[in-house]
Order: structure tokens, then C-alpha cells, then sequence
């Protein structure tokens, strides 16, 4: 069901001449300015460049007859407030662009995704060795098939990752790849609670752990 | 999603708000996985929607609205509410994104308690506003909640019989305008006392 246009909204895109519309603009401003510069905020920087940001987010929802927001109205799969902190977080990285350059990117990708594999991987053969009297690490990694025994388990977690829906895999990412806090991960999910989290995770690791012992991974150490 | 590579403004703020049906929402999952940029545009948006604002500086939206050629600020209140002074709080009040001032006010966040004798207490978030109470145990499961237009609600005392001495519960209260604008107080805890 579509969210509803709030009054303040559809008083601003049906004012008919510029009275009306800078009325109505300060009106919509009253209501949303305090979120906006929340998130013109959120991005650092000093007072002067808080401002500019904050000022060049207004100035591009204005133009152009309020486009932007028209687009919303006419779409409204998610509430106002949503959206808005969307194209504020966009409009605030092309203020950035414009100001300081596009970052460039860098090949730490490729590192991060292996770092990423590797602390999964790293925490299933923690839970599959869990009973077991581990020897140190030191030992451990001097056996001449441990390193083999890893490379296993890697590309065995990596077709058992990739049979996973989108979501739980979305999950996995954001808790081993950017290491995301469980609030934070409900909060981008729309799950209730952080609980929710751990629990669905929990879930998860489990159902790992039953498709690493599948498909013959069933102890990290031979 | 966009002619590029990026999931566009209008389907990532649905995605958030759960507002995608099946197939876009496996789509726009699928994207996210491969993409940090977009990822870190949601996780970035959920942060921002619970964080609570803070009052600005009123010379902080002249200088925004000037420079942008808005009109003159006069007021943050919104015009169509009426005239309030919310109670002073031992808690901070929140402002949320809707502009709505509401905020708890006992028992107070960690608090120890005597179910028996527990009741909740909140600020107005305004004329006409519909609350709605939860409490919930450590693990996330809703032990009690119910709809009230009070801005106070005694534990129920078959409720109370069911929690456990020195375990943690989890409340917050959600409040909801006729005009469809919502804010919640955010989960509070309180912990109960052995008898």
C-alpha cells in the first residue's frame, strides 16, 4: 500500500503561484529542515561547510519545480522521511564531489573481500572445532595439510554461501564485510530489534555449519 | 534500479522501508551484496532514522534557507499543531524526524523494579494521539503490548506474574498522530527485583 503524501508535501506541489509555493515551502522546511541538516550534519566538516551542504540540498529539492519531490509522490513505496535522508546523503556526496574531487578507488576491494572470506571461514572453524581440544595455532599451522584443510573449507563456505537467499546473504555481508553493529543491521533491514538479528544470524551460522558438514567439511584439523 | 550500476533513490528508500515486493527486493538484495556503495547508503539511512535530532541554532536555518533563497524562518513548531509545553522529563526528550516531541518519563532507563507495582509513564506527542506499548524480553519476544490513548499504563498484573526476578525486559512506546506521523521513545530497560 502506498505511504500517503503528507499535507505539507501536497500543499507545496499544488501551490499554483510563487506566493503560494513559498508559503508552502517554508511550511514543508518547518516540518523536515531539522532531518535534513541532521544528515547534511552527518557528514563532517565544519559549521560553514554543515551550511553549504545544508543549503545546496534545499536549493537542488527546489529546482526544477520540486522534481525531485514530485518523483517521490508519485512513487511513495517508502515514507517521506526515508526517501528524504536518501537524496540528502546523495545530494550531500555530489556537494562533496563538487568541493573536493571524485575518491578514487582503490584495489583494497579485492584485499577486503579476501579478508572477508577469510573471517568467516575463520569463524566456521571455530564453531566446527568448538569441542574439540584445539593445539595452538602456532602448531596448528605447521601441520603441512592445515593450510590444504583451509583452502577447502574456504571454497566449500563459498558454494555454500553462494545457495543462500539474497537476504540471508545481505545479512552475512553486513556483519563480516563491514562488520556492521546488530542496530545498525536492523535498522537497514526494517527488523524490530537488534535481537532480531542475533537470532536470525544464529540461525544462520547453524545452517552453515549443517552445509559445510554436507558437503564433507566436517572438522577443521585432520 | 539506475541505467549505471546503483540502486536509484526511490527503490532504496522503499527497501528500507520494506516497501518492495518480492521480486525487486531479491533483486535489490542481490545488488547489495556486490555493491558497498549502496550498502552503505542503507545502513547509513537506518542510522540516521533512529538517531534522534538535536535542536539546530536558529542562525544556522536563516543562514541555510537564505542561501538556498527559502523564506525567512520563523518558527520550528509546525503551524498546524496546537500550542504545547510537554512536561520537563528526568529523560532527554527526542525529537524525531516528524518533528514530534514525545519522550518517557518513568521508570527511568536500567531502572530496578517491582512488577507488581510497575507502571509506565510518557510524555504527549500530541492531541489525539494513539500509543502503543510493548514490553519485550532480552531474547525480543513481546511479552505484553497494548493500545491506549493515556499517556500512563499500569503492568497488568497477569503480565507481572510471568516475568522473572533479576532478568532484563525491554519497553518503548510508539505514538501515532491522525495524520499519520509516528515517534517512538526507543527500547528502555528496566530490569526486575528479586522478591
Amino acid at each position: 500500500m502506498p505511504h500517503f503524501v503528507p499535507p505539507e508535501l501536497s500543499r507545496l506541489l499544488d501551490a499554483s503561484d510563487a506566493q503560494s509555493r513559498d508559503d508552502a515551502w517554508a511550511t514543508f522546511l518547518e516540518c523536515h529542515s531539522r532531518l535534513l541538516l541532521h544528515v547534511a550534519r552527518s557528514f563532517g566538516g565544519d559549521h560553514d561547510a554543515v551550511m553549504d551542504r545544508y543549503a545546496y540540498i534545499l536549493e537542488r529539492l527546489r529546482t526544477d519545480d520540486c522534481r525531485r519531490l514530485r518523483s517521490w509522490a508519485g512513487d511513495r513505496r517508502s515514507k517521506l522521511t526515508t526517501w528524504l535522508v536518501v537524496v540528502a546523503q546523495r545530494l550531500s556526496l555530489d556537494e562533496n564531489r563538487r568541493r573536493y574531487g571524485r575518491p578514487r578507488g582503490t584495489t583494497a576491494d579485492a584485499v577486503q573481500t579476501r579478508q572477508t572470506r577469510r573471517r568467516l571461514s575463520d569463524l566456521m572453524v571455530d564453531q566446527l572445532d568448538h569441542d574439540r581440544t584445539a593445539s595452538p595455532p602456532e602448531e596448528s599451522n605447521a601441520l603441512p595439510d592445515a593450510a590444504v584443510r583451509h583452502a577447502e573449507l574456504s571454497r566449500t563456505l563459498a558454494r555454500c554461501l553462494a545457495e543462500l537467499d539474497t537476504a540471508d546473504q545481505l545479512l552475512l555481508t553486513l556483519r563480516f564485510e563491514d562488520s556492521r553493529s546488530a542496530a545498525e543491521i536492523a535498522a537497514a533491514l526494517n527488523l524490530p530489534t537488534p535481537f532480531h538479528v542475533y537470532r536470525r544470524l544464529d540461525r544462520l551460522l547453524i545452517r552453515l555449519r549443517q552445509e559445510l558438514n554436507r558437503h564433507g567439511v566436517e572438522d577443521p584439523v585432520p | 534500479m539506475n541505467g549505471e550500476t546503483h540502486v536509484d533513490d526511490l527503490e532504496l528508500a522503499a527497501f528500507v522501508d520494506g516497501g518492495l515486493d518480492a521480486d525487486a527486493r531479491r533483486r535489490v538484495e542481490a545488488h547489495l551484496v556486490e555493491c558497498a556503495d549502496c550498502r552503505g547508503m542503507v545502513t547509513t539511512t537506518g542510522r540516521l532514522l533512529a538517531a534522534p535530532l538535536r535542536r539546530p541554532r536558529r542562525r544556522n536555518l536563516l543562514l541555510g534557507a537564505m542561501a538556498a533563497a527559502a523564506v525567512l524562518l520563523v518558527t520550528l513548531v509546525p503551524r498546524n499543531e496546537p500550542s504545547r509545553s510537554p512536561p520537563r522529563t528526568r529523560e532527554a526528550e527526542v525529537v524525531g524526524p516528524t518533528g514530534i516531541e514525545f519522550a518517557p518519563e518513568a521508570p527511568p532507563d536500567r531502572a530496578l523494579v517491582r512488577p507488581d507495582t510497575l507502571a509506565f509513564y510518557w510524555t504527549s506527542a500530541g492531541e489525539q494521539a494513539t500509543y502503543q506499548i510493548t514490553v519485550s524480553s532480552e531474547a525480543g519476544a513481546i511479552v505484553w503490548t497494548e493500545s491506549t490513548r493515556r499517556l500512563d499504563l499500569p503492568l497488568p498484573p497477569a503480565v507481572a506474574e510471568r516475568l522473572e526476578s533479576g532478568r532484563d525486559y525491554y519497553w518503548q512506546v510508539d505514538a501515532l498522530l491522525p495524520d499519520l506521523r509516528s515517534a517512538s521513545t526507543g527500547l528502555r530497560r528496566f530490569t526486575v527485583n528479586a522478591p
